[in-house]
């Protein structure tokens, strides 16, 4: 009836997968309470940056992933690249929607992803268990954005921002269309776990009890916080140390099954060479952090502040610091950039069923 | 086989594709839109209509972004009129403004504080309480490129 399957280890799937959501919303309502706004640039540029940083070592890392999907690495960044700097020259309001949805839709894909792997693991779940894994995290994420004061108003306001001036009654029937489709698909899913166990597919509870403190921490600080400060640095914090974790041991796992033992994909992930590997990511996040023209005070989470209390003295003739406006644009298109890179090849380079990654699995 | 290969390479690239089609659609939209509506103030860092931030305080009588958007409404009046009625806008921004800190004291809006510290300065706060405003506004965003709230009061032509 249960089989339990772990990603790494039951340990180490307790600390990362099940521990790390209410850690992170701790370490959340800390940032809001102890620190300045600035914290979220700061846990942007420590661990979202150097998960991005993972996607490309684990893109083009591998010979034999690099040349399967080499077109798509090599065409993909200059493409997005350039639409994204063409998006926000001309149409900006449009960008800023495709950066937050496909954002979302990573989020949500990524942890659909793990629960994929825990049935792997697990050698649990019907042959269509898949499906209705997908369609349970796109419902409840969805739910999630629909309903939740937080994104209700920012959802509202894109929604006035293109001319739809939706009333109360018109919000409260969206709200209570979405509460009805998670009761409703709450329910199929249910019939479809207990016709799978009936059918004599085993259930991984381990799937279950992840996806449960990923939700909890989304619908958490969604619910009870009105701050993106805070929803932001904890979704950042389980969405990117996630992602590094099990960055890290599939490079490692595959290096160790594959016989490839020289190289820095070697070198970075050998057993006791965490540090080199952390060391890395965060090299990378401090030259890309410099590169896109990014203040100092981001480094340390605002408490380190060069700007305070003031940049610029009237009285004395001191002028503000200004920042040449070109470069800003080509800064803010490559941060967008990365983002979307990193979820366009996350869209393919991690399907469970592929033969060839799961020898990293 | 020129076929094949072609299909291929559409397969492997349609979720770009589409993607990339559809901000294309959209963007065409907004595109076309920001001519006719160049008047009225784009984008989510800006007061779009009163009936947006009514609709967000139903919704929630504590509704920081209602509030401030609230408060920036009576600014801009405030900032189009003289004598006692302006005084009262004033007054009226900074009720709306510090119901909105009240909910999130370091919330991720730069212009909440910002505003807020110029409504101090013209309202001859104590300069202790201007310093600490302008401090939360600096400390939050130290990366922000708008002038000082002092700076900004004299081009504007807003007297204290």
């Amino acid at each position: 009836m249960f089989r339990n399957g772990y990603i790494l280890s039951w340990r180490e799937d307790m600390v990362w997968f099940v521990a790390l959501p209410f850690l992170a919303f701790a370490a959340a309502h800390g940032c809001k309470i102890w620190l300045p706004a600035v914290a979220v640039a700061s846990v942007t540029l420590w661990i979202t940056v150097p998960h991005q940083f993972a996607t490309w070592i684990r893109a083009y890392g591998f010979r034999d992933e690099f040349s399967q999907w080499k077109d798509r690495l090599l065409v993909g960044p200059i493409v997005i690249f350039g639409m994204s700097l063409l998006g926000l020259k001309y149409a900006p309001l449009t960008t800023f929607l495709l950066v937050t949805l496909w954002d979302h839709q990573h989020s949500l894909m990524q942890q659909y992803g793990f629960s994929r792997i825990y049935d792997f693991k697990g050698r649990s779940g019907a042959p269509s268990t898949g499906r209705f894994d997908l369609l349970l995290n796109w419902v409840l994420f969805i739910h999630l954005i629909v309903t939740a004061p937080l994104f209700t108003e920012l959802w509202v306001r894109e929604a006035y921002n293109w001319g739809i001036e939706i009333g109360k009654s018109g919000v409260e029937t969206v709200h209570f269309v979405s509460w009805m489709m998670v009761t409703v698909y709450g329910a199929i899913y249910v019939y479809h776990v207990v016709k799978s166990l009936w059918n004599g597919y085993p259930v991984n509870p381990q799937k279950y009890i992840f996806l449960f403190a990923s939700y909890f921490l989304w619908y958490s600080l969604a619910w009870q916080t009105n701050s993106f400060l805070v929803y932001a640095i904890g979704s950042k914090l389980m969405h990117g140390i996630q992602y590094i974790v099990i960055v890290f041991w599939y490079i490692r796992r595959k290096v160790e099954r594959t016989q490839v033992r020289t190289g820095l994909l070697a070198s970075v992930t050998r057993p006791g060479n965490v540090k080199g590997f952390i060391l890395l990511s965060l090299c990378y996040a401090a030259v890309f952090n410099m590169v896109v023209g990014r203040g100092l005070e981001e480094f340390g989470f605002g408490v380190v502040n060069f700007t305070v209390p003031y940049d610029n003295i009237a009285e004395l003739g001191l002028r503000s610091m200004t920042y040449v406006a070109g470069f800003d644009l080509y800064s803010a298109a490559l941060i967008q950039s990365m983002g979307l890179i990193h979820y366009y090849f996350d869209s393919f380079i991690w399907k469970v069923r592929d033969v060839n990654i799961q020898k990293g699995l | 086989m020129n076929k094949i290969r072609f299909l291929d390479v559409l397969k492997r690239f349609s979720p770009l594709m589409v993607i990339y089609g559809v901000l294309l659609v959209v963007a065409s939209y907004e595109i076309r839109s920001q001519n006719q509506t160049s008047g009225r103030p784009i984008g989510i860092q800006t007061p779009l209509s009163p009936e947006f931030s009514r609709l967000l305080l139903q919704l929630d009588e504590t509704s920081h972004e209602g509030n401030f958007l609230r408060g920036i409404e009576a600014f801009e009046l405030y900032q189009e009129t003289r004598g006692a009625q302006a005084a009262e806008y004033l007054q009226r921004s900074r009720h709306f403004f510090e119901l909105a800190l009240k909910v999130s004291k370091r919330e991720d809006r730069e212009e909440l504080y910002y505003y807020y510290a110029i409504i101090l300065i013209l309202m001859r706060e104590p300069p202790k309480t201007i310093d600490q405003a302008v401090r939360d506004w600096k400390s939050n965003f130290p990366r922000s490129q708008n002038k000082d709230p002092r700076i900004y009061i004299s081009e504007k032509g807003l007297a204290p």
